[in-house]
């Protein structure tokens, strides 16, 4: 398959990376995003975005800030009522003696949960 | 996962939209520093080389397992854009493929030849040292390894699918060590139980998880040039 400009920002916008308390691995683009309705600009305005003198030269912006939507305002259902396949992988977590799990797939979506549990503030990162 | 305290100020981060070094960076949304989850700092803004609070308490597991051991679990429920309904997994993985080649990201490899591009491994940074150890060194019977003086314990169950997290513990006093089956931490005499992937409360504070994640190999190699290895 040719990867070409318009191809890695689709790519980008449908697939996070894998990172934080799994695997940090970066994962490449096999879907299209909704939103992966690219302009023939391609980067859809990507080359317009003057970074900060300072970040690492190795830096590559793909796609605009906020392409990837976080979640800064979760939603939580009980375990028991929740509809999960058996065999699907979850990112789990305790914090503040609070179990949570947020599907892995579903984090693929948003890459990053604002999370808060008591008094601990923290952000789920797949 | 990390702390979202920095400096007194309560932060929520997003995708940059950009990688370095093939890895995810992450912007704030009150300063726009931007986050490096591969080194653990910011790399740039005003939170510029401020470290990530680390929380070593995320575990990749499936289901099953996890509602068995914990059933007060709450589980996230997003609002599905297509169907419009509240859903708490899809069974899309679009990332089946990749994690089964031998080729990185975008033809990315490993610039350090020591273990192949794709070698999944676990990595961690301990006292401003950077280690990977290879799955292979860990996966199923578990192993001990001295870090920098410090004993590390790692752990895999065998066969299961590399998106399974990694136990990883470290031991600020005593050792790990193996007695039949059975790894304990000495002197506490605590014993790891491989089916909640930790360590039995005995323990105490001698034992305590250790930050750092599964990747491959080019991935944390890419930016911790000097890698130690444990094998």
């Amino acid at each position: 398959m040719r990867l070409d400009l318009r191809t890695l920002a689709a790519a980008a916008l449908a697939l996070p990376l894998l990172a934080g308390s799994g695997c940090a691995a970066e994962k490449p683009a096999s879907e299209t995003d909704a939103s992966g309705a690219e302009t023939e600009s391609g980067r859809a305005g990507v080359d317009d975005i003057v970074l900060p003198e300072d970040l690492p030269g190795e830096f590559e912006q793909l796609i605009p800030r906020g392409g990837i939507a976080s979640i800064d305002e979760p939603v939580f259902v009980a375990g028991a009522e929740a509809n999960v396949a058996d065999e699907a992988w979850m990112l789990g977590v305790v914090v503040g003696g609070q179990a949570k799990a947020y599907s892995l797939n579903l984090l693929n979506r948003h890459e990053i949960v604002n999370d808060r549990s008591g008094e601990h503030s923290f952000a789920a990162v797949w | 996962m990390y702390g979202r305290d920095y400096d007194g100020k309560e932060l929520n981060f997003e995708a940059s939209g950009g990688l370095w070094h093939s890895s995810l960076v992450m912007q704030d949304k009150e300063t726009d520093s931007y986050w490096s989850i591969m080194t653990g700092e910011a790399l740039s803004g005003p939170f510029k080389g401020t470290r990530m609070d680390e929380l070593p308490s995320g575990r990749k597991v499936q289901w099953k397992d996890w509602i068995a051991e914990h059933p007060d679990t709450l589980v996230l429920s997003v609002v599905d854009e297509e169907s419009g309904e509240a859903i708490q997994h899809v069974a899309r993985n679009p990332y089946e493929k990749y994690f089964g080649s031998d080729e990185g990201f975008r033809g990315s490899e490993a610039a350090d030849d020591r273990l192949p591009t794709k070698e999944p491994v676990f990595a961690f940074e301990l006292d401003d040292t950077a280690y990977a150890a290879p799955f292979g060194g860990f996966q199923g019977s578990g192993a001990s390894f001295d870090a920098g003086g410090q004993a590390v314990f790692l752990y895999r169950p065998d066969g299961v699918e590399i998106f399974h997290s990694s136990a990883a513990f470290v031991a600020a006093s005593g050792r790990f060590e193996k007695q039949g089956d059975t790894w304990l931490h000495q002197p506490s005499g605590a014993s790891f139980d491989p089916e909640s992937g930790g360590f039995a409360a005995d323990a105490g504070d001698a034992v305590r998880p250790l930050g750092g994640f599964d990747t491959f190999w080019f991935n944390w190699s890419m930016v911790h040039d000097r890698s130690e290895i444990l094998k």
